[in-house]
């Protein structure tokens, strides 16, 4: 390993030499194929986290060398350049520099770079190099590029970079063995490359790199490539969980930048195009552009269609109906399977148990709580995998171009559309992607109304009013999910709205710019879908399993206690009973809404979560039915009476159920993560109290109206 | 930046779906100048403008790339007279 | 099983679980996160 002069080695305890398995990081273009080479790399042996204090996932995998060393791969968010625009970037950029007190700096870096667009992926990899560190050029999509009649030359990128350059096409799994190897070498050669910082600019690099050996501690290679960034990052991103520049170094920067802006001197502008210089001249080596006229292709064709003024919204709707469709038809008959195994069970229990509490815990607490939740995983893993297919195949960025005429409309663009479309699985997922929202105050604007996109837990809410509401089995399917459509229609129409209301009064300001890569489309990696499904019916799963049991649990015991006296009906003991007064407590909130002391219960409990109230019906209702057997939850919510014998889950009051939990607040883990990204309670109160406030008015409205229209 | 340069430029925006063009100078924000520049939609980069009078669709060095409307009226471009898909201005 | 001793068992799961879950809520505030769903933070496990 040559290093010149001026350079010290790296800490030992960094290198390999020490025994450790060097940790290596993976960073890349959005859109480079990292995601794949990652799960190649990795397999199932990843671990998801978080990086405290900032809603970007940190995904850490164990890949093994040639020889069967485990080696740590960090894969980094995508990024387009280390001056970072938004916080997965700036999570990027931290790790890189050894910002960060959570994730120790890695010792390899592993750079994927899509090589039918080298000249662009280059200027990450020229950043990544001045870092020092070693390096791996991974050339991805070598097949693609061979397609578009591009020859691109690994090897002389390697000697004019001068480091390993692996080509690959992650997709196939081509290339992985040389990566290993190439992974597996105890030393990697340090970059020789060279480029010519503008002389205007040296001295101020100079100094800046002192300081930061100096006073914020940094080896003098890392302090050269953080001068450099300083330079370039024009309102730098801060996330929580990074170090700040010591005040000495801030000052410095401060002086330099204010006295090129006195001199008119376009010093950001200055250093980019100088690397692209730097950059032009080996992609000139590198690549050889195809020559021949091809014509239009696949990808330019179906997007001829998909992203046109007309067929654009057409096939935007087309896409949304074939998943609300779906959601409906596929997932009958495993839920079918899933409801008569439960309801044998229940039997089973009763007959094989004396009467008694436990044998009430189990069957009406156990078994229907978790059993009324359990049922929707067919329809939740249907979401996830149409939502997984539109990611993988690159329809989602068509999308969010498609909708950023509607979104520029109501203050924000289109890429505020793709966190919005993730709500529909989850809002948490949905809020973790406005990390790609450059924009504070939009990506503000964009989490306070994320939860209003109908998100996958209020499906077993909608699906049980819905059951409740056209009890016919003879009923068209159409009417079912014309009325789901009206739900999520409702749910995205408020978010829209109320992202106009909130960018003209709370959150002013101008409609952002925004630059949006689209990437070609390529044929679904089903692998990567199916592991992220696996991933969701895990997490789902293990919710039913634990949280929601033992809310159920805790749930009938408070419904069972305190004991009514001998001889009282399972109603006078509901009455009377805990859940029951904390019922009758809030009834006369929710009488106005069409709602009586029952489904009181049902909502104090699903403030933790929607689907309980699924659930919480189960416990409720199901101790009402007298006859041996486990009536299937809607017929118990059929017989549901009014104390003067009015039906209670009349259509309007489902409704009306069904506008409050489009509206509600209803989800702690949303409270927790919305206060998590906003740094305080301020907007998770806010929002909750907006949401659900606006829940009581709209149910109201619904039932009052209705009423007085005779419904 | 060239600001004196006397050919006629119009914005992104106003240059007809199949035109090719060439970046003059990007205006407003600072730190999207520097993204569009480091995305290699810098001075003098060649653009094929696929779609869009809002948001606008365009192939550059390969890759496409949507602006919307905000941003595509601060991208300054001479039209080329060079017809759109030629080998220069497509390579994927 | 008689019926006291099934209602002394249940009171006794009611009780673990009442327990399980206050101990998870606090928790998640000594370490405040996204609540470990849908995908975030870190395993729970981990407490």
């Amino acid at each position: 390993m040559q290093l010149p002069p001026h350079i010290n080695p790296p800490a030992p305890k960094r290198t390999a030499a020490s025994g450790r398995a060097p940790v290596y990081a993976l960073v890349g273009n959005p859109n480079c194929g990292k995601s794949t080479l990652f799960n190649a790399l990795t397999g199932l042996k990843q671990k998801v986290g978080n990086y405290p204090g900032v809603t970007v996932e940190k995904k850490v995998g164990t890949a093994y060398s040639q020889h069967g060393q485990p080696l740590t791969v960090i894969d980094l968010p995508g990024a387009y350049s280390l001056a970072a625009r938004s916080p997965d970037e700036a999570v990027t950029r931290d790790v890189l520099l050894g910002r960060r007190s959570d994730t120790a700096q890695p010792d390899r870096i592993l750079c994927i770079v899509d090589a039918t667009n080298l000249e662009r992926n280059l200027y990450l990899v020229h950043q990544v190099l001045d870092l020092g560190r070693p390096v791996i050029v991974v050339l991805n999509m070598m097949d693609l590029a061979a397609e578009a009649g591009m020859a691109v030359f690994p090897d002389k990128l390697a000697q004019d970079l001068g480091v390993p350059v692996i080509p690959c096409e992650a997709v196939r799994g081509k290339g992985l063995i040389e990566l290993r190897l190439a992974m597996s070498r105890p030393d990697l050669a340090l970059s020789k490359h060279a480029w010519d910082i503008p002389g205007a600019i040296a001295p101020a690099v100079a100094e800046i790199q002192a300081s930061l050996v100096a006073n914020d501690a940094k080896s003098p290679l890392i302090a050269r490539a953080e001068s450099l960034l300083l330079l370039t990052d024009q309102d730098s991103v801060r996330v929580a969980g990074s170090t700040p520049l010591s005040p000495r170094t801030a000052e410095i920067l401060a002086g330099w930048q204010k006295r090129w802006s006195a001199e008119g001197m376009d010093w950001a502008g200055t250093l980019v195009s100088s690397r692209y210089d730097a950059i032009g001249r080996i992609a000139a080596e590198v690549v050889q552009p195809g020559t021949v006229n091809q014509g239009p292709s696949p990808s330019d064709r179906i997007d001829a269609v998909v992203t046109h003024p007309f067929w654009g919204w057409v096939s935007l709707g087309a896409v949304m109906c074939l998943i609300f469709v779906s959601i409906f038809t596929l997932a009958e008959y495993p839920m079918n399977w899933i409801d008569g195994h439960m309801a044998s069970l229940s039997d089973w229990v009763k007959d094989s148990m004396a009467p008694g509490d436990l044998r009430d815990l189990i069957t009406d607490g156990a078994i229907s709580g978790v059993g009324g939740v359990v049922i929707f995983l067919p329809q939740i893993l249907i979401l996830f995998f149409f939502i997984g297919l539109l990611e993988s195949t690159g329809y989602m960025a068509r999308a969010a171009f498609i909708m950023d005429r509607l979104m520029s409309r109501v203050g924000l663009n289109g890429k505020s559309f793709i966190p919005l479309l993730s709500s529909y699985a989850c809002a948490i997922p949905g809020i973790m992607a406005t990390r790609t929202i450059e924009d504070a105050k939009d990506r503000l604007v964009t989490i306070l109304v994320a939860p209003l996109m109908s998100c996958s837990a209020r499906l077993p809410v909608y699906l049980l009013m819905i059951a409740a509401l056209v009890p016919n089995e003879r009923v068209p399917l159409a009417t079912k999910v014309g009325i789901m459509f009206l739900m999520y229609f409702l749910g995205t129409f408020a978010a829209f709205g109320f992202a106009w209301l909130f960018k003209r009064t709370l959150l002013k300001g101008e409609p952002p710019m925004m630059i949006m890569e689209l990437p070609p489309y390529r044929l679904p990696g089903l692998k990567d879908v199916a592991l992220q499904m696996l991933e969701r019916a895990w997490i789902f799963l293990r919710r039913a399993g634990t949280v929601i049991l033992g809310i159920s649990i805790v749930l009938w015991f408070l419904s069972a206690y305190p004991k009514a006296p001998e001889g009282a009906t399972p109603s006078e003991q509901l009455s009377g009973s805990f859940a029951g007064m904390a019922g009758h407590a809030l009834e006369p909130a929710i009488k106005p809404l069409g709602f009586d002391w029952q489904i009181g219960i049902g909502l104090i409990s699903s403030f933790a979560a929607r689907e309980v109230f699924v659930s919480t019906m189960g416990v409720v209702f199901n101790a009402e039915a007298d006859d041996g057997d486990t009536a299937p939850l809607r017929e118990a919510l059929l017989k549901a009476r009014w104390p003067n014998g009015r039906v209670l889950f009349t259509p309007l009051a489902c409704f009306g159920l069904m506008i409050f939990y489009v509206f509600a607040m209803q989800c702690v883990s949303t409270i927790a993560i919305v206060k998590r990204e906003t740094n305080g309670w301020k907007w998770p109160l806010f929002q909750t109290a907006y949401m659900t406030g606006t829940a009581w008015v709209l149910a109201l409205l619904v039932y009052q109206v209705g009423s007085a229209l005779g419904f | 930046m060239s600001s004196s340069s006397p050919i006629a430029r119009l914005p992104l925006c106003q240059l007809p779906a199949g035109a090719v063009g060439r970046v003059q100078a990007i205006t407003g924000d600072e730190g999207f100048c520097q993204r569009l520049r480091e995305m290699g939609f810098g001075e003098a980069a060649l653009i094929t403008k696929i779609s869009g009078t809002t948001t606008s669709l365009c192939q550059v060095n390969g890759t496409r790339i949507a602006l919307n409307h905000s941003a595509a009226m601060n991208i300054l471009v001479e039209r080329l007279p060079v017809a759109p898909h030629s080998a220069e201005t497509r390579r994927a | 099983m008689t019926a006291e001793v099934q209602s002394l068992l249940a009171l006794a799961v009611v009780a673990v679980a009442a327990l399980w879950l206050a101990r998870r809520a606090f928790a998640k505030r000594k370490h405040p996160g996204c609540g470990h769903d849908c995908g975030c933070g870190p395993k729970l496990t981990k407490h």
